[in-house]
């Protein structure tokens, strides 16, 4: 094996804008935010105030007690003089200079004005409503926020209309418009700057003030990306175990409010409201002071510094050679995650739903009902993971055939079948959610563990064989390793939650029994499951062979299914009967 | 010109190629021109006199974290004091990069203070064109000197200015020095004004929006990828507090949530300072204390009009408070042959990035491109990576939304807009598609809600989702998920590849380009846009089809009100521009939607996925 890898076989990476020498990332254009109301770092709105050369405009928005005939692309100013595209000398230009210098100019020079249309390309925009009456037509100006869209859909380098009138008290258009005929103004001069006619400082002028005020009080909230909503808290549990970190940022699992008061208080987790989130939060006034105290935040985790990466261990010997990385594939990874996905399942189907509590139970146990719809949640969410991931091994597959890579003579075949030592002994395989299972899953999905081993294999192999494998496909590996952390935290916090009723099982197992394979109760449920895997089965042989629409309606098909299994076995579950999944491949075993 | 293959000076880069220009003499080539790389760049605020290290982004191929962005320190630049005494002069010295700190020891946030390289355009006698950075050899070359280069720095902060629509509310600095002055030029903005009028900034209490400096040339250890003795500016941003009038010293919070203008319960929000006693250096009783956004109930800009601190409490007068971040114009300008060549920048004070491996999926280039470039044409080669590109970036967002929060007030506005008896009234927006009420992202929502419903089979259909510390705000936990598999690259090509009729379904589309407007709302008919959907592949022959009613629609109307609601369309429940559901560009949407089309009509753009770095294999 190599030291080191002579060639990943992965897609290209990110071509990430690189800052010149000595500048973080975050000066780039591309780290700050590009909608504006008003924006973070400066407000791109304030461009189009000088869209038209030689005009300045202000977009007068309504203020709570409502329009007063006012509203919308209000004149402030028509100047040829301070505006220094003028000094360039193009046909456009100069014409639209002799209109200004004109009388059209001088009408503008006095009055109140306001941009009644724009026409580009044949199409005039009026911005004004119509109400029509029995006896009147009556055009309401469109508020500032309204036109402003529509002047930012105004194309560069076409020629352009306008028209401006003075309106009445009621703010109807009144006298002659003026017209003027020119372009929408190049926002970028030829070296990537805003041109001089922004002087410095109108950029953020329309920003709040303080900044701090909208980083705390807007309600559209702000970017994700700069100013994060939710984070993931502090580690809780093993920390530490091979293959995880407490720097690891998939190791947090609980959502904090970024914007929560700090304090020596332990954090709650993030509320589902702006009112319920708003008494833990920073105040307006106080965030002023504050602000530094809010955390820098890394892959998801708040943090103050960069922390160390994890190195890429290898933690199980690469596969010889391809063949042998497909074989393992075919016989055991994917049926791997075919196996768990049903197991799962199983024991989701054996929890009781959050309807089922007596109302005795739920005042006993108040947060009864609660514990039991986040650990469904997260056994489902498991188990919908792992059919994801057994639909990725098979793309491997399928990919590594179109691309060449099986032995001569064999070709992809889809993988949808359980291990066979689990229909074998479907009934060990098959098992309700005690917390002695649940503990069992946590030991599958650990770090370091058996699946995790697996992958890391097929990982290091496409890693480190030169490199002749389509693009993405380390990619892919490396995803579904990594899901398995998560795995393994779903369901390490699933037994911790239902661990609380160890005395009591029955708050939350439903008394599920395996039915056998002859049973007629679960015939139906065993006649859906054989419909899922055969429409999936023809949805990947479909994909495969480049048919993709055979492909969408057959996995469209077995989602249904899907969905109608679901419900069946949920029925079933309440009245305590158990599908027994494998049965479905009686022959195989 | 200079041979790239030949040895040059450069040492330290073995690794990399050295630069066209490396090697050549310095007074080769007449210059035609000068500029600032970057041409304009993000400053952004903090306190501590530490600037921040330089990163940059990178990939992480971590089997247990998933293929993702992340940040990586690269070489910073250092002050050094050229007397050895720590004052100024300085020079710039390389730090190897180490471990990227955010905060210093004393918890202050570390500003990002940009560099500026000054660059010429040089013309060989052949008539070729080449960028050389701008040193003393430079210069001496041209018979010209560091002192010949002027420099020119104007700053401002307008945004009690364009409230008050005052000039002497505005706080503008204007600094003027030689390229031979290495001290740090403070921007101490003060209030223009003329007779009469009253500034907010006294000149005796300066506003400090920060400082630039340029740097002596440093020439040891020489490489054409530091050149330490090309000609620098930085600028360094103000520390991002807040100044105030000598009154603006304690207020009463509002309690309510963001965006609530009732003031009925401010008496009993909580008492918080909200400037330093040595930051209320203001002057009192101008038109900035005091202004009201509801003076005259007459409509305004800029908006939002609740924008300032004061806005939201009693009657919504302003504390008159302004903060020392801006907007900044530099220039250098330097006489050569009695010509004047001159070189712009731009800079802006903005707020730390808080997660700086998260990337905006809209960010402030995506807008520019959008305004300013051409329609983009797809190309088997860039397109793939550029869409994967930027549903990384839909990821890298959407992993920090609290897409449960964003949901429930969407849905409370959407029922204010369209006259709900009350937004959790479940059936309300019943007849609507996509729905706008409770059930949206529900199963009533297909055709969609494909697996949001699937994925969240706890929740019912109620516009305030059921989270506790247990189950964890369960529509943000689906988001994150599916998110993370769309930032793969074959998950993503063959998604789009299979569910192309789905992508062009929930991708909300951008607002119209004024030609493809109707001219009047629901009367006349919008232009036909072409939906590029292509009969067969364009090498064949194949003609794109134009658009039928059945086709979702291509764009949004700004006049239309349900274009104005918030629908689970992606991105969903997010905010544009002038407070209206955000969409992708239209450059990234129309690119988005040509990408389908191939993928959905031509075998080769799907065969792309198969093709092996080296070519296809053939085992």
């Amino acid at each position: 094996m190599a030291d080191a890898p002579k060639k990943l076989n992965h897609a290209p990476d990110p071509r990430y804008p690189q800052p010149v020498l000595g500048n973080p990332a975050s000066s780039l254009m591309e780290s700050g935010v590009g909608n504006c109301y008003p924006g973070l770092e400066f407000d791109l709105r304030q461009l189009d105030v000088r869209f038209f050369p030689g005009l300045t405009f202000e977009f007068l928005g309504i203020e709570p007690s409502g329009p007063d005939g006012t509203q919308g692309v209000h004149l402030v100013n028509a100047e040829v003089e301070s505006d220094p595209i003028f000094a360039r000398s193009e046909l456009w230009l100069d014409a639209l200079k002799k209109q200004l210098n004109g009388a059209a100019g001088a009408a503008l020079g006095s009055g109140t004005w306001y941009l009644h249309s724009i026409e580009q390309h044949g199409r005039r925009i009026d911005l004004y409503d119509f109400n029509v009456f029995q006896n009147a037509t009556l055009m309401t100006p469109y508020e500032g926020e309204t036109c402003w869209w529509v002047i930012r859909g105004i194309e560069a380098d076409a020629d352009l209309t306008i028209a401006l009138t003075q309106r009445d008290p009621t703010g109807q258009p009144t006298g002659n418009p003026v017209v003027l005929q020119g372009r929408r103004r190049r926002f970028l001069d030829e070296d990537g700057v805003f041109p001089d006619v922004y002087r410095a400082g109108e950029l953020t002028a329309s920003m709040c003030s303080p900044w701090t005020h909208d980083f705390r009080d807007c309600a559209c909230q702000y970017w994700a990306s700069n100013h994060p909503d939710v984070v993931l808290g502090p580690v809780v549990g093993p920390v530490g175990e091979a293959g995880t970190s407490q720097d690891d940022a998939a190791q947090g699992v609980t959502f904090l409010d970024w914007l929560r008061r700090r304090g020596p208080w332990r954090d709650v987790s993030a509320p589902a409201t702006l009112e319920q989130a708003r008494p833990d939060d920073y105040d307006p006034f106080e965030i002023n002071l504050r602000w530094e105290e809010l955390s820098f935040v890394l892959q998801g985790v708040e943090t103050e510094s960069k922390p160390d990466t994890l190195p890429m261990a290898g933690l199980r010997q690469s596969y010889p050679t391809t063949a042998k990385a497909i074989e393992d594939l075919e016989t055991d990874l994917a049926p791997r995650e075919f196996t768990l996905a049903m197991s799962y399942l199983y024991a989701l189907f054996s929890l009781r739903a959050p309807d089922e509590p007596t109302a005795e139970e739920q005042r006993q146990w108040p947060s009864l009902v609660e514990d039991l719809r986040a650990v469904r949640q997260f056994i489902l969410s498991v188990a919908l993971s792992e059919m994801t991931h057994m639909r990725w091994v098979n793309q491997i597959l399928w990919t590594l055939s179109a691309s060449g890579h099986y032995p001569p003579g064999r070709r992809y075949q889809p993988v949808v079948r359980p291990l066979p030592e689990a229909m074998r002994t479907g009934a060990t395989s098959l098992r309700p959610a005690s917390l002695e299972v649940l503990q069992q899953f946590v030991d599958i999905e650990r770090p370091a563990n058996q699946l995790d081993r697996e992958y890391a294999g097929l990982v290091d192999h496409l890693r480190e064989t030169p490199g002749e494998f389509p693009d993405g496909l380390y990619e892919l590996a490396v995803r579904i390793d990594s899901d398995g952390l998560q795995h393994f935290q779903k369901f390490r916090d699933a037994a911790a939650i239902l661990s609380r009723y160890h005395l009591k099982p029955e708050l939350f197992l439903r008394q599920m029994i395996l039915a056998g394979p002859g049973d007629g109760s679960v015939a139906r449920a065993l006649q859906l499951l054989a419909g899922i895997v055969a429409a999936t089965h023809d949805g990947y042989r479909a994909e495969a062979a480049d048919d993709m629409p055979g492909a969408e309606a057959s996995l469209l098909r077995a989602r249904a299914a899907m969905r109608d299994f679901q419900a069946e076995a949920e029925a079933l579950a309440r009245l305590g009967i158990g599908i027994p999944f494998f049965a479905a491949w009686p022959g195989d075993a | 010109m200079s041979d790239p293959q030949k040895p040059c000076a450069c040492s330290t880069a073995a690794d990399q190629p050295c630069a066209p220009w490396c090697g050549r003499p310095p007074g080769q080539g007449r210059v035609v021109g000068l500029y600032f790389d970057p041409p304009m760049a993000i400053a952004r605020v903090g306190s501590s006199p530490e600037p921040m290290d330089a990163y940059d982004w990178t990939f992480d191929k971590n089997p247990h974290r998933g293929v993702q962005t992340k940040i990586r320190a690269t070489r910073s630049l250092q002050l050094e004091s050229g007397r050895g005494d720590g004052h100024w002069p300085h020079r710039l010295v390389i730090k190897e990069p180490g471990e990227i700190a955010f905060k210093d020891a004393r918890g202050r946030i570390r500003p990002v203070a940009p560099f500026f390289e000054l660059w010429a355009r040089v013309q060989d006698d052949d008539g070729s064109i080449l960028a050389v950075p701008v040193t003393r050899a430079f210069l001496e070359a041209r018979k010209a000197s560091l002192r010949d280069l002027v420099f020119t720095v104007d700053a401002a902060n307008r945004k009690a200015q364009s409230r008050t629509k005052l000039a002497s509310c505005a706080a503008v600095a204007h600094v003027v020095f030689a390229g031979d002055s290495f001290k740090r030029h403070s921007l101490d903005a003060i209030s223009p004004r003329s007779y009469g009028e009253v500034p907010l900034v006294r000149p005796d209490a300066p506003l400090p929006l920060g400082h630039v400096q340029t740097f002596l040339p440093n020439g040891e250890g020489w490489s054409c990828h530091t050149r330490l003795d090309q000609v620098r500016l930085r600028f360094t941003p103000g520390s991002g507090a807040t100044f105030g009038p000598p009154d603006a010293t304690t207020a009463m919070a509002s309690p309510r949530p963001p965006g609530d203008f009732e003031p009925a319960l401010t008496e009993y929000g909580r008492n918080h300072a909200m400037t330093r006693p040595e930051n209320r250096i203001l002057t009192p009783g101008t038109a900035w204390s005091g202004f009201n956004f509801r003076t005259g109930n007459t409509p305004k800009w800029p908006t939002p009009q609740d924008s300032y601190d004061g806005s939201r409490e009693g009657a919504g007068g302003s504390w008159g408070t302004i903060d020392n971040t801006c907007d900044l114009i530099i220039q250098a300008a330097l006489t050569i042959d009695g010509r004047v060549l001159r070189a712009k920048a731009r800079s802006f004070a903005g707020p730390p990035d808080f997660a700086p491996d998260r990337r905006p999926m809209y960010s402030i280039r995506d807008e520019l491109d959008d305004r300013e470039l051409p329609p983009p044409e797809p190309h088997p080669e860039t397109t793939p990576e550029e869409i994967l590109d930027l549903f990384r970036r839909i990821f890298e967002t959407a992993s920090l939304v609290n897409l449960d929060q964003r949901r429930s007030w969407a849905l409370a506005g959407n029922a204010g807009i369209l006259g709900a008896a009350g937004p959790d009234e479940p059936d309300w927006d019943h007849g609507l598609s996509p729905r706008l009420g409770p059930k949206t992202m529900r199963a009533d929502d297909a055709p969609y809600a494909e697996l949001t419903p699937d994925y969240t089979p706890g929740q019912d259909d109620t516009r305030v989702s059921t989270s506790g510390p247990n189950d964890r705000l369960p529509y943000t936990q689906v988001v994150q998920q599916v998110h993370a598999r769309m930032a793969e690259s074959m998950v993503l090509r063959e998604f789009l590849a299979r569910r192309p009729d789905r992508v062009r379904r929930i991708v909300r589309p951008p607002f119209a380009r004024v030609a493809d407007l109707p001219a009047r709302v629901g009367v006349q008919k919008p232009a036909a846009v072409p939906v590029g959907k292509w009969d067969k592949p364009e090498s064949e022959g194949g003609t794109p089809r134009r658009a039928s009613p059945d086709d979702p629609p291509r764009y949004r109307d700004p006049r239309n009100v349900m274009d104005i609601t918030y629908d689970m369309r992606m991105p969903p429940f997010m905010r544009h521009s002038m407070g209206v559901p955000l969409s992708i560009t239209r450059r990234h949407y129309d690119l988005l939607m040509a990408y389908l089309d191939k993928l959905e009509t031509d075998k080769s753009w799907r065969d792309a996925a198969l093709v092996a770095e080296g070519g296809p294999h053939h085992g």
